[in-house]
């Protein structure tokens, strides 16, 4: 390092007198006279900065930043200048000392930055690609031919340009040269656009009605373990816009577990003939049910059916015909039944009396539409209505085969205590067993539903059949003017507890078994 | 929110335009292969219905989900003022399970297809991203194998842009310059307003451009 300062000095000491032309070129003087003004001018800017720091005062930047770009420019000139005459003079640190130590062997490198460096290898790899093993002068040439090549590329591209352009704008009307397009294409692409651009943007022409959809026999492979190909799986938006049932995971699984708890439940309907509040209560339990069923709880995956309360009967009846669950067809009837149960429910909660010559109307009607299959159901509805099972019940609960006649001669009796005593005897006279049965018959409904709401006020959910007697009895008793169905059902207990004052656990249990109404509860524990 | 405009280009007239594409945009094509499932939910979710775009990308050997929801797009003098079509977007890659959540959300399938093509995506002033692809309809549901394009000659180009509500308008700006560079090819204009094809000087330019960018390529690939 130092050898070569030595060199370089002594070479500078002979060649002190610069060249002419070089001297010219370089123009000393007034390079001098400009770096000298710039040296002013920055001077002047940083006393200026030092006098605002004295003063602690805000910079106007927008002159500052004014001088600071004079200066720059000024820089520029004077460097680019220099860098024409810059090769014939070379450069050394004339005196080094702590300052410029650790800067100088960077500065004095002429090694490129790494990334440069890296840049330049790509760019140069890029270029010489396969031709790195010729030789040199072969190298330079295939590089001049492919600059050629480009240019003259570019030399056609912009004569044809401005050919054509000179032709477009020339005649107005477009270019003769050019094939003319007639009508009755161009027709045909403007409607083939708007049938691709309507396809795209709102799916028109890609909607298939729903008789026209079925699943093809292979799902493709991303859909395959998402979708269940033997299930009915897709929803398809129809008009009616109804719920759509969740489908099973597994459909083959499920069907027979659905049918067992089905099974489960149409037994128990048979098992108790008069249990429950007919068709609305067997409705809510299978619903109420399979709501369960499908918590985590319970170990099958059971559809969901929507809360009853909420739905309207012909969504039911639809969402059932084309799904494919295996539903029997008694049960399918059952819920099909169309009006009791938002009546019923919608009665449960009035306290009207009044109502019930229309419900009368109503049962009747009802009852002849279902005729010989459902006149259980029928009976219950004349149960469900409030003050309506006095002179009906009993009946019904000691004859589940009725015929027409004595359901129409039972219609509606009011609320009296003659009446209320009447029952009462009934009740007393009616076979316990039945009711016990029935309240059996109830209480595997719990085992279905694991979620039961606990903490009814301390009720005792073991209904022995004496307790439950005793306490039909005791409602029986004490309620002096309130009605009390002695059904043995506990549901029908609960189905009145909405229009009278009824005190007692059955009516507690009753609300356990039908977890939808659990709404009512507080009115129950008066 | 994004910024998108749609064309219309004949299906001959495609490979010129990925060339174009190519020299424009300085990135290869990469193969586009997607199953949209467009679902709408049902009336009684929500106060209006929606709609909401699954869409599964089947070019790579593991499909991978998105979700897309396209709100309302801009209204008013200064959305009609631009060139493009601003509406909301949000968009999600999700897991296959979509679909089924959907559907036990009450969402019904409303159409599908199949978008069969290429796209670009760079960046030139904004992050755009063009696509040609030709779109086509399933006979059967899901038979995404036996899909058949709806129109047989003509295939759409979609460009857009992904923007914010507060430099929409600069998106808006990059890509209707982008767009001029097309315009010899195919018309792009919003989504809901269509124009004709632009038959005038396309063709001529047309071979010149294809000249171009082919030697172009050429000396990029081979060894003079």
């Amino acid at each position: 390092m130092i050898g070569v300062q030595e060199q370089q000095q002594q070479q500078a000491r002979v060649a002190e007198r610069l060249n002419p032309a070089v001297h010219q070129q370089l123009n000393l003087d007034s390079v001098k006279t400009r770096a000298i003004s710039l040296f002013k001018a920055i001077s002047r800017i940083l006393e200026d900065f030092d006098a605002i720091a004295r003063t602690n005062s805000t910079p106007k930047w927008h002159e500052i930043l004014g001088q600071f770009s004079m200066v720059n420019l000024e820089l520029f000139n004077i460097v680019e200048d220099i860098k024409n005459v810059s090769k014939a003079f070379i450069v050394h640190p004339k005196n080094v000392n702590a300052e410029n130590a650790t800067i100088l062997p960077i500065m004095l490198s002429s090694k490129l930055l790494p990334e440069m460096e890296m840049d330049d290898n790509t760019k140069r790899e890029q270029l010489l690609l396969g031709m790195q093993g010729l030789p040199v002068a072969l190298q330079i040439e295939r590089l001049k031919g492919r600059v050629d090549a480009i240019a003259a590329a570019c030399e056609s591209a912009e004569k044809i340009i401005a050919d054509t352009r000179k032709a477009y704008f020339g005649t107005r009307q477009g270019p003769n040269l050019l094939p003319a397009v007639d009508k009755a294409q161009a027709a045909k692409i403007q409607e083939q656009e708007t049938l691709l651009r309507s396809a795209v943007n709102h799916g028109e022409g890609l909607r298939f009605p729903s008789d026209q959809r079925h699943v093809t026999s292979a799902l493709p492979m991303h859909l395959a373990d998402i979708l269940n190909s033997g299930d009915g799986a897709y929803s398809f938006s129809e008009s009616s816009g109804m719920y759509q049932k969740s489908t099973p995971l597994s459909g083959n699984a499920n069907s027979p577990l659905l049918q067992a708890s089905v099974a489960q439940v149409t037994g128990r309907a048979a098992a108790s003939p008069s249990s429950a509040i007919g068709n609305t209560s067997f409705d809510n339990t299978t619903a109420s049910s399979m709501q369960f069923a499908n918590s985590p709880k319970s170990g099958t995956n059971i559809v969901n059916m929507p809360s009853p309360q909420q739905q309207s009967n012909q969504q039911l009846q639809r969402q059932l015909q084309p799904k494919k669950l295996m539903l029997p067809l008694h049960q399918q009837q059952l819920l099909n039944n169309p009006q009791l149960r938002p009546s019923s429910v919608h009665l449960l909660g009035q306290n009207q009396l009044s109502q019930m010559p229309d419900i009368s109307t109503q049962a009747q009607q009802k009852f002849q539409q279902m005729h010989g299959q459902q006149h259980v159901q029928y009976s219950q509805a004349l149960v469900a209505q409030p003050g309506r099972q006095l002179g009906s019940a009993p009946m019904h609960m000691g004859q589940p085969q009725l015929t027409q006649g004595s359901q129409m001669t039972r219609p509606l009796n009011q609320f009296s205590s003659a009446a209320n005593n009447a029952i009462y005897n009934a009740a007393q006279a009616t076979p316990a067993s039945q009711m016990i049965s029935n309240i059996s018959a109830m209480m595997p409904s719990q085992t279905v539903m694991p979620r039961m709401p606990l903490g009814m006020g301390g009720v005792n959910r073991t209904l022995p059949s004496q307790n439950l007697s005793d306490q039909i009895y005791n409602i029986g008793s004490s309620n002096a003017g309130g009605m009390m169905t002695q059904h043995s059902n506990p549901a029908a207990a609960f189905v009145s507890q909405g229009a009278q004052n009824i005190q007692g656990t059955i009516q507690n249990a009753a609300v356990q078994n039908h977890p939808n109404f659990q709404q009512q509860r507080p009115r129950n524990q008066q | 929110m994004e910024c998108v405009v749609q064309g219309i280009i004949e299906t001959k007239h495609v490979e010129a335009l990925e060339i174009l594409l190519l020299g424009l945009s300085g990135v290869h094509k990469e193969i586009l292969r997607t199953h949209e499932l467009c679902l709408k939910s049902v009336p009684n979710l929500g106060s209006v219905s929606s709609e909401v775009r699954l869409l599964c990308d089947l070019e790579h050997a593991e499909p991978t989900w998105t979700v897309r929801h396209i709100g309302g797009a801009m209204r008013g003098t200064g959305a009609e003022q631009l060139s493009v079509l601003v509406t909301t977007m949000v968009e999600s890659k999700v897991s296959k399970n979509a679909l089924r959540l959907f559907y036990a959300l009450g969402h019904k399938l409303d159409h599908e297809l199949l978008r069969v093509g290429s796209s670009f995506c760079f960046y030139r002033g904004a992050h755009i991203s063009v696509t040609v692809s030709s779109i086509n309809k399933m006979p059967k549901l899901h038979a995404t194998d036996e899909a058949v394009p709806v129109t047989p000659g003509l295939q759409l180009v979609q460009v857009t842009a992904p923007a914010s509500s507060d430099n929409y308008s600069e998106v808006a700006s990059a890509m209707s310059s982008f767009c001029e560079y097309l315009a010899p090819l195919l018309h792009l204009s919003k989504p809901g307003v269509h124009y004709l094809l632009n038959p005038k000087y396309s063709h001529y330019l047309l071979e010149t451009m294809i000249r171009y960018f082919i030697l172009w390529d050429a000396m990029c690939e081979d060894n003079i």
